[in-house]
């Protein structure tokens, strides 16, 4: 039985606002996010009782606010997984609030992924990504002790520095793989809001003394004497750096995990689940692909214009070119002992002993293990996938299966169902367990 | 062979059977080429759970063949040692929780014994006393076996077709076939091969090649957890199979909580939950509806599962047959062209025995009793006809 209602996944900027967009029209919208509160990556609110000013603020509550005049016909469920959408176009939430359902459509706002290439010692304890920290540093409302340094590539690196040095905790040393100050023309290019908000950053860590080096790499990680000690190139000049805790971040992908097509109902990707063009774009995406959703459904759409997420796009390519460089480390060279995936602790010398016969994505999965641990793939097949490229060409597929992520089998079992072709769960078998 | 032809012999399909005629055939010094339409255990060999038993197999040729396949099993994991690391005996668990599986369980110890099969019931009673601690209220009887065994199908293709030497072709699709006197000519996608012999290996594939035969695909969904940590997880040394598996198809329309279910203890520390049989189905297909089924059956039986995480589900078409027998050996109407395929739930255990017979086949030397009749000669009446 298809329920009236349309599934939105994700509750950042393009989530929100396809929600608004789709109940403008009097469509209702169940939106969940498996975050504890609404807004996404950038506007997620800190910590309850944490009373420090928001950064975005303005941008925040015109968003929340045009969700807000909607709120009778979206439902809105946080922490609240969305599992996965089986064949038969039933979808399977879980968390606070869990039930099964058949929506009449998906729109997957889940944001983007985060890349970390592997390399030697980045799976010790006091390595996060850069994302990692800037949750901690949101959640926690306060930044992590001792030394800390961000490596890798992307503006990301220098958002977080700055958020940092705003907390009260300038990093040690930003190590940016690329060389994002010899672009003036391509910088001065970029939109204002981008400028803006980039100039802040930069600004603020030349004023905190924060040492930025460009063009230049980590080589390995390891740990001495309870700290972790950096060994960094920077073109051919080697040096060991010695700090606390190491942020690392190697650019946003797509996040194409839980897009499989549907034979039965409509599911399209928005936002920087789609295509990584930052937050003001991703709220443009939203109204687009909700327009696009209300047209298959036949119903009149609001018409929306291109032009802003068209700019987006362009500053996006623009900023891509500043942070351009040809790889963080060299994956070839990465020694045997390099762990690709942490899930199944699979190294380099693991990924190269693997015979002839397992020259096929569906081998290297089963016999490699590669990918088939709790993450499913999320954080290594990119990379394995650019080390088995010459034998397999388009290498491993990322598995569409449900589960999204490792699911409590109590909270399958508990997940109330509406979807008209009830499992009969007589009370004896119901869990207990949360 | 003298008629100078590319191969003695091809094999299409490298699933678990492929593979293990492949292994065999070489071994008897023919050359052979394997070819797939994707690759090494593509289908349902890479989709399967691992059980090579005995115990829960129909009484007659099916038994039988189970039997000499297990103990084959372990000649090849010590002998040959091909299957050195990939087949293990273990014990092995089923349990009762209504009388009608409680009688099944009784069928099985006499059967058991009547036919003298390696397999030993080393204990059976109320679950209290049972070695599997943690059961269920549900649950009011076990048999505890040893002797049955495990491989994973997958690894077994890639034992297999490793120690083989046999030349590998893939992606390459059979396309069709046809039986010349100048031997058997091959169209694939990848162009023409030739070879004096041809076995078709090509699991629930050979309905596109051989359409009259009896095939259907009776698909399984399959649940993958994460690993234990800590001990708040019951030491489960074999899986635990619902004695429903022992009831015939109609007794299997059993409620939800009483649906047959295997929680079977994977090396890696993960459990392996399955398996539905539905009619129809693919490897695309999988539902909450099953996957709940299975589930609430499995924590009925070993409440602590509740507690574990899905990681993963995944479903696996078996090859049925219309009479419920594999279909093996050479066509009637087609000389030089065996078929191996149609194994349902039994092909990871009888793998080995399969290749063995085939290879058999292949040089002229013949098979035993129980393999001969599983010939596609039964279905002559229905007349096969190729591509
Ligand atoms: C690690 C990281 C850090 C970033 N930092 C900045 C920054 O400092 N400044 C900046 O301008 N941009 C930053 N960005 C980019 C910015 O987040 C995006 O451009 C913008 O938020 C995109 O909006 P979105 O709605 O597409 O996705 P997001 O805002 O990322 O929202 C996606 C939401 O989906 C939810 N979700 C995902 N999967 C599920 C699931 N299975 N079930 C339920 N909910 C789910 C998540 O909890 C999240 O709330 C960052 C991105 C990342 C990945
Ligand atoms: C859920 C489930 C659980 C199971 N549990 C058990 C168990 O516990 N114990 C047990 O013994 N058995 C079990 N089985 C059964 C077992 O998996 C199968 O019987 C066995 O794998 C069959 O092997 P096969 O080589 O005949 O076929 P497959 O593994 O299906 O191989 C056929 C191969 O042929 C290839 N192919 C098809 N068409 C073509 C073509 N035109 N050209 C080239 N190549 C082609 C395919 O790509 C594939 O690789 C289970 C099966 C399932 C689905």
């Amino acid at each position: 039985m298809t329920d009236r209602r349309i599934l939105v996944v994700g509750a950042g900027p393009a989530g929100l606002s396809a929600a608004a967009t789709l109940a403008q029209a009097g469509q209702r919208v169940v939106v969940v996010d498996q975050a504890p509160q609404i807004g996404g990556t950038v506007y997620a609110q800190n910590r309850t009782g944490d009373t420090r000013p928001l950064s975005h603020a303005k941008e925040r509550r015109a968003l929340f606010d045009v969700v807000a005049a909607q709120r009778e016909r979206i439902d809105i469920h946080c922490s609240t997984s969305f599992v996965g959408l089986d064949y038969q176009g039933n979808a399977l939430i879980t968390g606070a609030d869990g039930f099964l359902f058949q929506p009449k459509a998906v729109i997957m706002a889940t944001g983007a992924r985060e890349l970390v290439q592997p390399r030697p010692g980045w799976t010790l304890p006091g390595v996060t990504s850069v994302g990692a920290l800037q949750v901690d540093l949101k959640t926690a409302g306060r930044p992590p002790e001792g030394r800390i340094a961000i490596a890798g590539s992307g503006s990301l690196l220098y958002a977080l520095g700055a958020q940092l040095t705003r907390a009260g905790k300038a990093p040690a040393v930003i190590f940016d793989a690329a060389h994002p100050f010899l672009h003036p023309l391509a910088t001065a290019r970029l939109p204002l809001h981008i400028l803006q908000e980039a100039t802040g950053f930069i600004l603020t860590l030349i004023r905190a003394r924060v040492p930025i080096l460009s063009g230049t790499r980590i080589l390995s990680v390891e740990e001495k004497k309870g700290a972790l000690s950096l060994k960094t190139n920077h073109g051919g000049r080697f040096r060991t750096v010695e700090v606390d805790r190491l942020g690392l971040h190697d650019g946003l992908a797509r996040n194409d995990y839980g897009l499989q097509k549907n034979p039965t109902i409509p599911v399209i990707a928005a936002g920087d689940c789609r295509d990584v063009l930052g937050r003001f774009a991703a709220v443009k995406d939203g109204n687009r692909v909700a327009a696009e959703i209300l047209n298959l459904l036949g119903t009149p759409a609001p018409g929306i214009s291109l032009t802003s997420l068209n700019t987006e796009k362009a500053a996006q390519r623009r900023l891509k070119s500043i942070f351009a460089h040809d790889g963080c480390n060299d994956l070839n060279d990465l020694p045997d002992e390099t762990i690709l995936c942490r899930c199944e602790n699979r190294s380099v010398a693991d990924l190269k002993a693997l015979t002839a016969t397992d020259q096929t994505p569906r081998m290297l999965r089963l016999n490699g293990r590669f990918g088939m641990g709790a993450c499913q793939g999320r954080f290594c097949l990119d990379w394995v996938a650019k080390l088995t490229a010459a034998e397999m060409g388009s290498g491993p597929s990322r598995p569409q299966r449900w589960p999204l992520r490792p699911v409590l089998i109590a909270e399958i079992l508990n997940a109330a169902d509406h979807s008209g072709n009830e499992t009969h769960i007589e009370e004896s078998a119901k869990c207990t367990f949360r | 062979m003298s008629r100078n032809l590319q191969y003695d012999a091809i094999i299409a399909g490298a699933g678990i059977i492929g593979a293990s005629i492949a292994w065999h055939a070489a071994r008897k010094g023919l050359k052979i080429a394997i070819i797939d339409a994707s690759g090494p255990a593509a289908a349902a060999s890479g989709a399967s759970d691992g059980a090579v038993s005995v115990a829960t197999k129909r009484p007659g040729v099916m038994a039988s063949l189970a039997r000499a396949s297990l103990s084959y099993c372990a000649d090849l994991a010590e002998q040959a040692q091909v299957l050195n690391g990939v087949f293990h005996t273990r014990p092995s668990y089923l349990f009762a929780r209504i009388d009608a599986e409680a009688e099944a369980l009784d069928r099985l110890t006499a059967m058991l014994t009547d036919q003298g099969l390696p397999v030993d019931v080393m204990r059976d009673g109320v679950a209290e006393k049972s070695s599997v601690p943690g059961l269920g209220e549900s649950v009011a009887r076990v048999l505890e076996l040893s002797g049955e065994g495990h491989m994973l199908g997958y690894e077994a293709t890639r034992a297999f077709l490793e120690e083989s030497g046999a030349e590998g072709h893939w992606p390459c699709r059979l396309d069709a076939f046809e039986a010349t006197k100048d031997g058997v000519i091959l169209h694939t996608s990848t162009g023409e091969m030739r070879a004096d012999r041809f076995v078709l290996a090509t699991g629930m594939g050979t309905t596109n090649l051989l359409p009259d035969l009896p095939l259907m695909a009776r698909s399984g969904q399959l649940i993958i957890t994460d690993r234990a940590v800590g001990n708040d997880w019951p030491d489960l040394p074999g899986p635990l199979t619902s004695a429903a598996y022992l009831l015939d198809k109609t007794a299997q329309a059993l409620p939800e909580t009483l649906a047959p279910v295997v929680i079977d203890p994977l090396a890696t520390g993960q459990l392996l939950i399955g398996s539905s049989r539905e009619g129809g189905g693919t490897e695309e297909q999988t539902d909450f509806h099953m996957a709940r089924r299975i589930l609430i059956s499995g924590v009925a039986s070993l409440p602590a599962l509740a507690r574990r995480r899905v990681i993963r589900v995944f479903a696996g078409v078996r090859t049925a047959t219309g009479d419920g027998f594999p279909i093996v050996g050479e066509l009637p109407d087609m000389p030089n062209v065996f078929l191996a395929t149609g194994f349902e739930g039994d092909g990871i255990g009888l793998a080995p025995l399969i290749g063995r017979e085939v290879a058999g086949m292949l040089t002229g030397e013949g098979a035993m009793a129980e393999v001969n009749a599983l010939s596609p000669m039964r279905f002559t009446r229905q007349k096969v006809a190729s591509q």
